[in-house]
């Protein structure tokens, strides 16, 4: 999302104040967020958190019980779908199985009264720009699943609308289809630098395709954040949870001081980790560890680090993930490069270590 | 054995079956004046009369014009109910299906003494319109089935993903979802037509003697005089119901492909 340099564009989507309520069931609520032009923002979430809903709600086909939308700089609150200017690709694409692929693609240009050789004539660029040259005439049934997500793209961007809307386009997908149709998205929008607005519930698909996340749950937002910041400085243990893997130790604060906390843990083994709220000493927090940091050794008295004992080991290809329990009898899961994988052996005990800054120290105790 | 034994099984079954309407065949030749056995070859003197004998002529075009008016009434009327019912999945909408399809399992004659009834408190009877209403109502069933049936096998999103592209609620069912329907509209309307055109019973009750329907008028001819003119006018019928039945039977099978195309639709791999 870093600057494009020309002259300041207005956002791509800007959502204030959003609310929905079915009945008594609130589906989503105080939800505020942008897409900046050429941002591809995603929402994440289990079934049920909102995100599909608040999506709906942007291209109008829900309509809000609170709250404003602004397209491009346009409030459209209140404006129905079709005038709302956004491309949109649903689950399995939806596209027209009784049109031509050029139909398809002209469908959205003949809907704004495009001249007819303008339309003839973006058709054919935009089928060009998807590397669908000659494939005009075919009907969505004779194509493949790849060549199915090119039409839609291009079917949603011929009349390059600021913003494109995508509904779990991949979840009906197998693993390895999905994979590359990921890396053609990617490459899609490193071209066009369409802003877009994306809803999954798949973790990984959201940290491999967005510059922002926005993780839901319960129809608000638990965090936003590059996928970076998101995976390695959850701000709850929610989301700690749902990105991933995590190990969770409780203990209560013993001191912190400038973004570092000191936790005594439920043995009494005190350990360091950050913390981006002041925590009051003596209260209860988790701290949360991701498997990839913790290191293993051998398990000397005098070493720093805790106990653990190793219970099961699993070779993985790239890497070997090892389970087993801390001394504080919490469960426990790290990852090792193959190297290190000779210093674990079912059974053993071994010494578990961490840097304080990738250790997030969460206050709750659950 | 067991399979010759079914094919005479099959036989006699399909002979009984056509046996009724074939028998009137050789009556629409016949030589003399009433239905004799045997009717001997009188060439086509009964068919000349018939064709000769304008109020037969207008019989079939009020049919005609009935069952046009039913068929269409019946064909929007169930295609926007089975619409509604798929789509909005209102509550209850098993009991609402149960309601609409009611008149196919009432029987006809009390069908008919009510719309009768109805119809002469409010002083209807006699319009081709009522006529064309009540059988509306009985041909509404057929297609309120066959769209429901088709519009499952419709995507919901397809109509979404039109109303993003920019087409209004009207547009979008108009050029996707119709489209896509089409083959149970148009089997729902050949039902309906058929049923309302050789429909006597409620015809009979809500037409004026002066003026009836093709099947309201053979039945009065045959009340009259068994006159082989009437096998005559049932051959021509059977000429236009194995007409008729051809045409459903085309639709119905180009709207399987439509629907095998729409259903392989969905991605399988690279």
């Amino acid at each position: 999302m870093s600057e494009n340099g020309n002259a300041v564009k207005p956002p791509a989507l800007v959502v204030c104040g959003l609310r929905k309520d079915y009945g008594d069931d609130t589906v989503v609520s105080d939800f505020d967020f942008e897409v900046a032009d050429g941002e591809f923002v995603t929402l994440l979430g289990s079934s049920g958190s909102g995100k599909t809903t608040t999506l709906m709600m942007v291209a109008g086909l829900v309509e809000p019980t609170g709250g404003t939308i602004e397209i491009a700089g346009q409030p459209v609150t209140g404006v129905p779908p079709q005038r709302r200017n956004i491309g949109m690709m649903f689950q399995s694409y939806a596209l027209f199985p009784h049109l031509t692929v050029f139909d398809n693609v002209a469908f959205p240009l003949k809907r704004r009264r495009f001249p007819k050789a303008e339309i003839s004539k973006l058709v054919i660029e935009s089928l060009e720009r998807m590397q669908l040259e000659g494939f005009g005439h075919r009907y969505p049934a004779q194509l493949s699943g790849g060549q199915q997500q090119r039409v839609a793209l291009a079917r949603a961007t011929a009349y390059e609308p600021p913003l494109l809307l995508m509904d779990e386009p991949l979840s009906a997908l197998d693993r390895n289809l999905r994979r590359s149709l990921q890396d053609e998205l990617k490459r899609f929008h490193r071209t066009l630098r369409t802003a877009i607005l994306y809803v999954t519930h798949d973790q990984e698909e959201a940290l491999s395709l967005s510059d922002r996340v926005i993780l839901m749950t319960e129809g608000r937002v638990a965090q936003v954040g590059t996928p970076q910041e998101i995976y390695q400085s959850p701000r709850s243990l929610f989301v700690a949870r749902f990105l991933g893997e995590s190990n969770a130790l409780k203990g209560e604060v013993a001191s912190c001081k400038g973004g570092e906390a000191v936790v005594k843990l439920r043995n009494g083994q005190v350990v360091g980790g950050t913390c981006s709220e002041p925590l009051p000493a003596g209260s209860q927090v988790v701290v949360v560890i991701r498997p990839e940091n913790l290191m293993a050794e051998a398990n000397d008295a005098d070493g720093d680090g805790i106990a653990i004992s190793v219970e099961e080991i699993s070779f993985l290809g790239e890497s070997v993930r090892c389970r087993g329990t801390f001394a504080t009898s919490e469960p426990c899961t790290l990852m090792v490069g193959p190297d290190h994988a000779s210093e674990l052996s079912v059974g053993a005990t071994r010494r578990v270590r961490w840097e304080p800054s990738k250790a997030v120290v969460l206050p709750g105790d659950t | 054995m067991a399979r010759k034994l079914l094919w005479v099984v099959a036989a006699i079954v399909g002979l009984i079956s056509i046996a009724p309407a074939l028998i009137v065949i050789p009556y629409a030749f016949s030589e003399s004046g009433f239905l004799d056995f045997p009717p001997g070859w009188g060439g086509w003197q009964w068919f000349e009369k018939v064709l000769d004998d304008p109020t037969w002529g207008e019989a079939a075009m009020r049919s005609l014009k009935v069952a046009l008016i039913a068929t269409g009434i019946a064909s929007v009327f169930g295609t926007a109910a089975a619409y509604a019912l798929v789509r909005a999945r209102p509550r209850f909408s098993g009991m609402i299906v149960g309601l609409l399809v009611l008149p196919m399992v009432v029987p006809i004659i009390i069908f008919a003494l009510g719309s009768f009834a109805l119809g002469s408190d409010l002083g209807l009877v006699g319009s081709i319109w009522t006529l064309a209403i009540a059988h509306a109502a009985l041909g509404l069933p057929f297609v309120l089935l066959n769209v429901r049936a088709s519009l499952q096998l419709v995507d919901p999103s397809l109509e979404r993903a039109a109303r993003s592209l920019g087409a209004g609620p009207l547009s979008a069912f108009g050029r996707v979802t119709l489209p896509l329907i089409l083959p149970g509209v148009l089997s729902g309307a050949v039902l309906a037509f058929v049923l309302s055109f050789d429909e006597p019973v409620v015809a009979l009750f809500l037409s004026q003697d002066t003026d009836p329907t093709l099947p309201v008028k053979l039945f009065q001819t045959i009340r009259l005089a068994l006159e082989p003119t009437v096998a005559a006018v049932s051959v021509m019928l059977l000429i236009l119901g194995i007409a008729g039945a051809a045409l459903w039977w085309v639709t119905v099978r180009f709207g399987q492909r439509r629907l095998r195309a729409a259903a392989a639709s969905v991605p399988e791999g690279v």
